[in-house]
């Protein structure tokens, strides 16, 4: 699930994204019995997640159930949409990238909203693929998921869904794990928000402690094989939040990258970015930018930051491990993107 | 019969010497030491927090009134032991000095007191008070802080509330409605002109949009000139003039680009635009 990385439709399921997977079928299912007509609109679909959520694999899932009758097209930056891929006249269209389709700037939503015009003068079945943190904004902003009846949000895998992931990852052979008498650094409380609802509409949030369950069960038969492995993956779905691609960098980075490459303990699954505070308010749009398009031209950030402070900022998020600078672009690193979240939530930048 | 004097004297109670007065200065200074202490680890936590700031800001003024109420009780009850007598006897004396001048300190207290429960403001809100504008920081026994954007400490005696209207522009919230005015000629396009100031407040890093939080772009006809007014929330009130730069550069900008031109003065003089 990881960028470039395809699984079979039965691991997607295994990985906790039935229900996600039978909500795209039964919808594809639906536009293939039925004559879609100008009055119904009810067809389009979204897939939204956050960076290397697995977005890919339930495009690539949709793409197997129309076969010919899909064109796939994807967009890959922000000048890429310069050419939006024409919708009349075809059956079925899989869009990826469309994230892309807008610039934060005067006049950024022109493409966006030529495209939304085009879906709703069209009996073409559309399914496109969105960045969350796109999505959220232009939801506020555009009202986007109007145009989109059928909107599906790719959650959070828990412990053995990420095992099932790692394994469609790697073909093998896996390591040992290994006990080296300590699991390094990871929470065994939750601090989370419980909103009470009062009288009069209002609510007030209350904070609860939440204890790591799993994390504390596996630990209680800490002496067996077996529970060491479930150690790994816990620790793997903690540092991942969950998400698929960033589990299976964090997995070859301690696997492939490790000590001997043969064995793996729940000490040598670490994050290595540090916590992305301090930084100016230029870096945390920056940063904004790069998390909700995952990748960003630098002469499209000149255009929407100011020019002469982006060189700065970009060097500073790299050199916390938040982004990778290549030679024209700024991308988001997998494991930088749940400290950028954290920072963007602190700052109020994330939509919610 | 005999009769069982139960009366309480004035001369009842602690004795007042100075081991006394001296415990009860030691305990007026530790109470104010804690009070600042407490007041500052708590704006801390609140900065810290960013955006749910006004969750622990709120604690602020509760938290010094509960140490002076404390230390006030610790040293009437507990060092002086007023009795009933002596209290009677210094509420005279407290009587005669409000009317000989310390009636506004009083009032000042009273408005303390009437902040903390009715909490027209806390501190971290945007306010106006008076002439002047700034954020709340802090709100003492006798006194309420505000800095303005100036970075100005202004002291505002708290009697000041209970007499004048106060305006409080977030309530407590993080998200604060900002206003910014274009100003363009009579015969540049208007439409053009609206559609560029509403794409600059949707784009801002600062904005924030929301069911709760709508944003407008009004366009008003002066005779001599329009005016664009744009309308919307910013993601925490510590943006506003960040926000108002912002879209004011991005909006200039792309009136420059456009031809989108600045009123012009009639020959012979004209209306002046606000603020002029």
């Amino acid at each position: 699930m990881a960028d470039g990385v395809t699984i079979p439709i039965e691991q997607l399921r295994a990985a906790g994204l039935g229900p996600q997977v039978e909500r795209l079928s039964t919808a594809v299912a639906e536009y293939l019995d039925a004559d879609k007509t100008l009055d119904r609109v009810d067809s389009n679909v979204a897939v939204v997640s956050d960076p290397f959520g697995g977005r890919a694999a339930l495009l690539e899932y949709a793409a197997e159930l129309l076969g010919d009758r899909a064109r796939r097209h994807s967009i890959s930056g922000i000048a890429d949409a310069d050419e939006l891929p024409a919708i009349q006249g075809e059956r079925a269209l899989i869009l990826e990238g469309c994230h892309y389709l807008y610039r934060r700037d005067i006049d950024g939503f022109d493409r966006l909203e030529e495209f939304l015009e085009r879906l709703a003068m069209t009996n073409t079945l559309v399914i496109t693929g969105w960045n969350r943190y796109s999505w959220q904004y232009l939801r506020a902003v555009e009202r986007i998921d109007e145009a989109f009846p059928l909107t599906i949000t790719l959650p959070p895998l828990d412990a053995e869904q990420i095992e099932s992931v790692v394994r469609a990852h790697d073909d093998g052979p896996y390591p040992d794990y290994v006990d080296t008498g300590e699991a390094g650094r990871i929470k065994t409380l939750d601090l989370v928000r419980h909103d009470v609802s009062l009288p009069g509409d209002r609510a007030l949030s209350v904070p609860l402690v939440r204890p790591n369950v799993s994390w504390l069960v596996s630990w209680s038969i800490w002496d067996d094989d077996e529970s060491i492995e479930a150690v790994v993956f816990e620790k793997l779905r903690r540092l991942s939040h969950g998400t698929p691609g960033i589990a299976t960098s964090l997995w070859d980075r301690c696997v492939r990258d490790g000590a001997d490459g043969r064995t793996i303990a729940p000490a040598y699954i670490d994050d290595p970015v540090e916590e992305c505070d301090r930084i100016s308010d230029d870096a945390a749009f920056l940063l904004w930018l790069v998390v909700a398009l995952e990748g960003v031209e630098r002469a499209q950030l000149a255009d929407m930051l100011d020019e002469d402070a982006i060189g700065t900022e970009i060097q500073t998020l790299a050199n916390k491990g938040i982004v990778r600078v290549g030679d024209s672009e700024v991308r988001l690193r997998p494991l930088g993107l749940h400290p950028a979240v954290e920072e963007l939530e602190r700052r109020g930048l994330v939509w919610p | 019969m005999a009769q069982v004097s139960t009366s309480e004297s004035v001369t009842d109670g602690a004795a007042l010497d100075p081991g006394t007065v001296v415990s009860a200065i030691v305990v007026l200074v530790v109470a104010y030491a804690a009070g600042r202490v407490l007041s500052a680890g708590l704006t801390a936590v609140a900065d810290r927090l960013a955006q749910h700031r006004f969750r622990v800001t709120l604690l602020i003024p509760l938290s010094k009134f509960a140490v002076y109420g404390a230390a006030l009780y610790l040293i009437v009850t507990t060092l002086f032991e007023l009795t009933s007598a002596q209290l009677v006897a210094f509420s005279g004396l407290l009587g005669a000095a409000i009317g000989l001048g310390l009636k506004d300190l009083l009032a000042d207290i009273v408005g303390g007191l009437i902040l903390v429960v009715e909490q027209p403001y806390q501190v971290g809100d945007k306010v106006a008070i008076g002439d002047h504008y700034g954020e709340i920081t802090d709100i003492g026994l006798r006194s309420t802080q505000l800095m303005t954007p100036n970075d100005t400490v202004v002291v505002v005696p708290n009697f000041t509330f209970l007499n004048d209207a106060v305006a409080n522009a977030n309530d407590s919230a993080a998200e604060m409605l900002v206003v910014v005015e274009f100003y363009i000629d009579v015969d540049a396009d208007a439409d053009r002109a609206r559609d560029i100031v509403e794409d600059a407040l949707l784009t801002s890093p600062y904005v924030r949009v929301s069911p709760e939080h709508r944003y407008t772009v009004l366009v008003g006809d002066d005779h001599y000139y329009r005016t664009l007014t744009g309308k919307a929330y910013v993601t925490d009130l510590r943006n506003e003039y960040p926000f108002k730069t912002d879209v004011t550069e991005r909006v200039l900008d792309a009136f420059a680009r456009e031809g989108i031109e600045s009123p012009k003065v009639p020959a012979g003089g004209g209306q002046e635009l606000p603020g002029e």
